[in-house]
């Protein structure tokens, strides 16, 4: 019934009163989210936490929706802001770096002079699992930022644009996240390789 | 999407490693709490569909339990009250006689008295005379305007200001020189019946003794407002 349903109509559904039409939206976003969350603060109980958060702040937030931006956008922007505070409260350290972590302080990384990885080889394959795991290790060591924008790209499918809206910079400074994110992933991949 | 710098195989790679997901109890919760924010709106409480008509009720029943309470307040006065009041400076046993004397005759019927008692309640608050002289000047005839035909027959309530009056006639009649015939007159009748005779008097020609007994009423009312026909 809802599966047709963009996110935007699924949710002006729920404000209207169909409360199935937010179990599937939350059906489709529920993993992504989580995912996002996780790998942000590293922890299962920390994910939890902000993870019903997030989605009590969607639930309150239903008689005031209107379409504004897409929905993956606005709840991944409820998402940086919970994790903002998050950080104001668990680890001062993680804000510091979150608040100057924009990229351009390092310009002379040498992950940027890493070329992309050459085509996939076959007598890897075996190996994947343990790479993606040390992959969501490296992923987790990223700065908040720079990890911030990796996980709304990949986990949101969002836009530069998209991003740049939900955490609240230009696009360019969100260009220049995932740039960075991106880099120094293919360097730690091509050291474990 | 972000072609330009996204990585395909570190993407493939993420989706593989990225098994997490969210506890079932967390499912559960948030799922709970969406559908209890919808469900409010379609189910009433029974304070909400009942409040209204209840609040309505108790309204009507209190104003009509406030309106009979002031009403009966209100004839309490008129039925319970001794007449004497008004003439305080008489000694209750001759006032309790001059009342009985002078409200026996001119007793209303009860469906006379009940309705007076409106009237009189409609009347604004007049102070108690002062001396029996006041008492004796009872107030302007409250149908003056209406046609002789009421005039003549007094209401209940005018009746009744007729005892205030009798009481201050028999005071005069110790302190004064008045007839034992006038005293007996004005206690046996009313202003208005006394001033009717005094008319037939007139009209059957006896016009000595209409002075006469209009000389009388004047002693004995002397703040009386005589109608036009007889000054």
């Amino acid at each position: 019934m809802h599966e047709g349903m963009s996110d935007e109509a699924l949710m002006l559904a729920y404000r209207d009163g169909d409360a199935a039409a937010f179990e599937a939206l939350y059906r489709r976003w529920r993993s992504r989210l989580y995912r996002h969350l996780l790998r942000q603060c590293g922890s299962a109980a920390f994910a939890d936490e902000l993870f019903q958060d997030i989605w009590l702040k969607v639930v309150n937030a239903r008689k005031g929706y209107e379409v504004a931006a897409k929905f993956s956008t606005w709840l991944f922007r409820i998402a940086h802001n919970r994790l903002i505070d998050h950080y104001r409260r668990h680890a001062r350290d993680a804000v510091a770096s979150y608040a100057h972590d924009d990229g351009e302080d390092c310009p002379d990384d040498p992950a940027e002079a890493i070329p992309a990885p050459a085509a996939e080889q076959p007598e890897r394959l075996a190996e994947r699992k343990a790479l993606a795991q040390e992959l969501v290790k490296h992923i987790e060591a990223l700065p908040a930022a720079q990890r911030e924008t990796f996980l709304m790209s990949e986990e949101g499918d969002l836009k530069l644009e998209e991003i740049a809206a939900a955490t609240g910079v230009n696009r360019e400074t969100a260009k220049s996240r995932l740039r960075y994110a991106v880099n120094k992933l293919r360097a730690a991949l091509k050291d474990l390789q | 999407m972000n072609e330009d710098i996204r990585d395909e195989q570190i993407s493939r790679l993420y989706r593989e490693a990225a098994g997490a997901e969210p506890p079932e109890a967390l499912d559960r919760a948030i799922l709970a709490a969406a559908r209890a924010e919808v469900a409010p709106a379609r189910k009433r409480t029974w304070w909400w569909t009942w409040g209204g008509p209840i609040s309505v009720a108790a309204t009507v029943v209190l104003t009509v339990s406030l309106t009979l309470l002031v009403r009966q307040e209100q004839e309490r006065p008129m039925s319970e009250a001794p007449p004497a009041q008004s003439a305080p400076a008489a000694a209750p046993q001759e006032k309790a006689k001059a009342a009985d004397l002078a409200v026996k005759p001119a007793a209303p019927p009860p469906e006379a008295k009940r309705e007076a008692a409106p009237r009189e309640a409609e009347r604004p608050p007049v102070a108690a005379p002062a001396s029996a002289a006041e008492a004796v000047a009872p107030a302007p005839p409250p149908f003056a305007s209406e046609p002789k035909v009421l005039q003549a027959a007094p209401a209940p309530a005018m009746r009744q200001q007729a005892v205030p009056a009798a009481n201050a006639v028999e005071l005069r009649a110790k302190s004064a020189p008045l007839r034992k015939e006038a005293v007996g007159a004005a206690l046996a009748r009313t202003p208005e019946q006394w001033l009717e005779d005094i008319r037939q008097l007139r009209q059957q020609g006896k016009e000595k003794e209409a002075a006469e007994a209009l000389a009388e009423f004047r002693k004995a009312y002397p703040d009386y407002k005589l109608p036009e026909d007889l000054r």
